[in-house]
């Protein structure tokens, strides 16, 4: 990677890669995006919906201002996050 | 009798004869070196008055032609520059009339620039206000979300999840009936809001 200038494109690559990985065990890549840190009380409205071997990610992004973004296996997602409400608000 | 006569006159023969051989001599002399020169200039005189009057007449005359050549000349002059005045004057009508249409096109061209950048400016400018107020009241949303963000996140995140949950139940569903209707996530909530308000779930 280091040779072909591939380094900046690593964490990607490690991403894809556990995605594939995910998926050929028939699990999920489930990636939570909130603004703030998620509470106990929170993650457990999602107990039902994440299954054991699940690859589980929590991201912060305070551009979201509130709510959750879920990106299932990096291609479906559900946008419940202020800044998408806004986006459709004003679009 | 005769030669009483003649003595009576006072004529001698002698001297007569004398005499008249005489004047003979003195006329010829004067004829050969007077009389003949004095001719012949008289005559060269002449000859040169004739040719001189001769080509003053050819003189006249080449006047009267060169006058009446410059007098043609004058006139297809007058009308050379007439018709140039005149083709000149079409020229500038023509020129005047293209430049006029010049002129107008150019002004409607302005015109049509002007209204354009206006409406440019009107659409910028209403774009802005636009942008402006969708900045205050984004700005305005997320410092009220700022006022209490835990419980805002509380319901977006419930409301996720219950879609999650919808749509998980939606596909139970088209596995058990073999609904298309999976496909549309509201009809999917719809479905999901229903059978969970049924059993008491799902609380939006």
């Amino acid at each position: 990677m280091e040779k072909q200038g591939d380094l900046g494109k690593a964490k990607e690559i490690l991403e894809k890669t556990e995605i594939f990985l995910a998926k050929k065990h028939g699990k999920k890549a489930i990636t939570f995006e909130t603004a703030r840190k998620l509470t106990d009380h929170q993650k457990k409205s999602f107990s039902k919906f994440v299954e054991k071997g699940d690859v589980v990610k929590e991201k912060i992004n305070p551009d979201l201002i509130a709510g959750i973004k879920i990106v299932v296996d990096g291609n479906k997602q559900i946008d419940y996050s202020m800044k998408n409400k806004i986006n459709k608000i004003f679009s | 009798m005769e030669n009483e006569l003649l003595s009576q006159l006072g004529i001698n023969w002698g001297i007569f004869l004398s005499q008249a051989f005489n004047f003979a001599i003195l006329l010829a002399v004067l004829t050969f070196f007077v009389y003949k020169p004095l001719i012949k200039v008289l005559d060269e005189r002449s000859k040169k008055i004739k040719e001189g009057l001769d080509k003053a007449q050819e003189a006249d005359a080449r006047l009267k032609e060169v006058d009446e050549i410059s007098k043609e000349k004058i006139k297809t002059a007058e009308h050379k520059s007439v018709e140039i005045i005149r083709l000149t004057s079409q020229k500038a009508k023509i020129l005047e009339q293209d430049m006029m249409q010049k002129m107008e096109e150019k002004q409607r061209q302005i015109a049509l620039e002007t209204e354009k950048m206006a409406k440019k400016q009107k659409e910028d400018a209403e774009k802005q206000v636009l942008s402006n107020a969708v900045a205050l009241v984004r700005d305005l949303i997320v410092k009220t979300v700022e006022l209490s963000p835990k419980d805002i996140d509380d319901k977006l995140i419930k409301k996720a999840a219950d879609e999650i949950q919808g749509l998980r139940l939606c596909q139970g569903l088209v596995r058990i009936f073999g609904s298309q209707r999976c496909g549309r996530k509201k009809a999917c909530i719809r479905v999901y809001k229903t059978i969970g308000k049924a059993r008491g779930l799902g609380q939006s």
